[in-house]
């Protein structure tokens, strides 16, 4: 129930952050490491390959925002019987990626909620080096708020 | 001089009173991108300097004379920053104190300034945080252990908001307000209360300071204080020890 796992990919393909949600769900520092790979590099091709996307993002999480008009390119989501996958890709590239049950109709907004959060606690970080993986005691404090846990 | 006669008021009253007073508010997040910068610059020369540095001497021109060999501060980043902050808080001090006391609209259009040691602290505790910061400081005590020795609680400084450090750096803690002890010490000099000014991230406190005044180093701050959320770790407390001459001149004045 809820949702599954967050992860952070930059604009090289690494993987930034990624938290497990459910505490049911196993993964093996490696194997985070390889979907995050694999998942940018599809992410790319799907963009190349995709014949006439024109997809415009019509709101995010419901709302008309500042994001709003932006053409959606590559993989935005990924509907399995098991799981949802959802990512979002911001305007420097940097992806965040959401895997939660099918059920949830909450995606957006948390995705909107991790993106702020990334905003405040990272970008404005000076300690924080570019393209390395988040270590930030706020950043952890607000995505555990957002998720309750 | 009049208050609202042309003739008599002079150009620095228009200049002050049209220019400098337009908007109260800044956009956070403009504020705390422009610090993040400040902060990645100072890393940056840090670095270039300690390539220099060969082991042990202290290189740095600061560092040395800041004197006797103790540094009270926990690295080079912080004492940058705070260095940074005292010509901004003396500068401030002027322009505040016209804008509160003085000019044309002001309370008292002759301008009188803080000269007692309580009154200005408590206009730092007050009207200075408030101007800046949008909040009155959360505290002002005098410590017992100490008389020249007072304490002003701040429970969340801007600097410290979106900047912190993960616990497992190379760096250690490194307190950002360290910008703001700078920017209060400026403002006391400035009004020649001349006090020594150092910011602390509040935590265990560590009894009966001995010898250094600012060995009351308190622990880090990833304990929850009272009162504060879970998470929220960077109450910072700014210890300002007093120049001897400035209380022996307090006290012959009372």
């Amino acid at each position: 129930m809820g949702h599954l796992a967050i992860f952070i990919v930059n604009q090289n393909g690494s993987l930034v952050y990624h938290k497990v949600i459910t505490p049911s769900l196993k993964f093996a520092t490696n194997d985070t490491i390889r979907l995050a790979s694999t998942f940018h590099s599809m992410h790319a091709i799907s963009q190349q390959i995709t014949p006439n996307c024109q997809d415009i993002r019509a709101g995010f999480g419901g709302s008309p925002g500042f994001l709003a008009g932006t053409v959606m390119e590559g993989i935005n989501e990924i509907v399995t019987d098991n799981f949802t996958l959802k990512c979002f890709q911001s305007f420097t590239g940097v992806k965040f990626i959401l895997v939660s049950d099918p059920q949830q109709k909450d995606m957006d907004y948390c995705l909107k909620s991790i993106y702020e959060a990334y905003a405040d606690h990272v970008s404005k970080n000076p300690f924080q080096e570019a393209e390395m993986p988040i270590r930030s005691d706020l950043f952890e404090g607000s995505i555990t708020k957002i998720f309750n846990l | 001089m009049k208050k609202g006669s042309a003739m008599n008021a002079t150009l620095a009253d228009f200049a002050f009173e049209r220019t400098l007073k337009p908007r109260q508010e800044v956009s956070l997040s403009s504020f705390s991108f422009l610090f993040s910068e400040i902060v990645q610059q100072l890393m940056k020369s840090e670095k270039a300097a300690s390539y220099h540095a060969h082991s042990g001497a202290l290189t740095d021109p600061m560092l040395q004379s800041a004197g006797s060999g103790t540094c009270h501060l926990n690295n080079d980043l912080e004492h940058q920053l705070y260095q940074l902050g005292i010509p901004i808080g003396e500068k401030l001090l002027e322009l505040l104190f016209y804008r509160e006391k003085g000019g044309q609209g002001g309370a008292c259009s002759s301008g009188k300034r803080e000269t007692k040691l309580v009154s200005m602290l408590h206009l730092i505790n007050g009207s200075v945080f408030k101007a800046l910061f949008g909040r009155p400081a959360d505290g002002l005590e005098q410590s017992i252990e100490d008389e020249d020795e007072y304490r002003i609680l701040d429970r969340s400084p801007i600097t410290n908001k979106f900047a912190n450090l993960g616990k497992n750096s190379q760096l250690g803690q490194t307190n950002c307000a360290a910008f703001i002890a700078g920017l209060i010490e400026g403002m006391l000099c400035s009004a020649k209360l001349y006090a020594k000014v150092t910011a602390h991230l509040y935590g265990d406190e560590e009894a009966g300071a001995g010898g250094d005044a600012q060995a009351t180093a308190e622990g880090e701050g990833a304990e929850t204080p009272a009162g504060a959320g879970a998470g929220a770790t960077s109450t910072t407390i700014y210890v300002i020890k007093f120049a001897k001459e400035v209380a022996v001149r307090e006290r012959a004045g009372q």
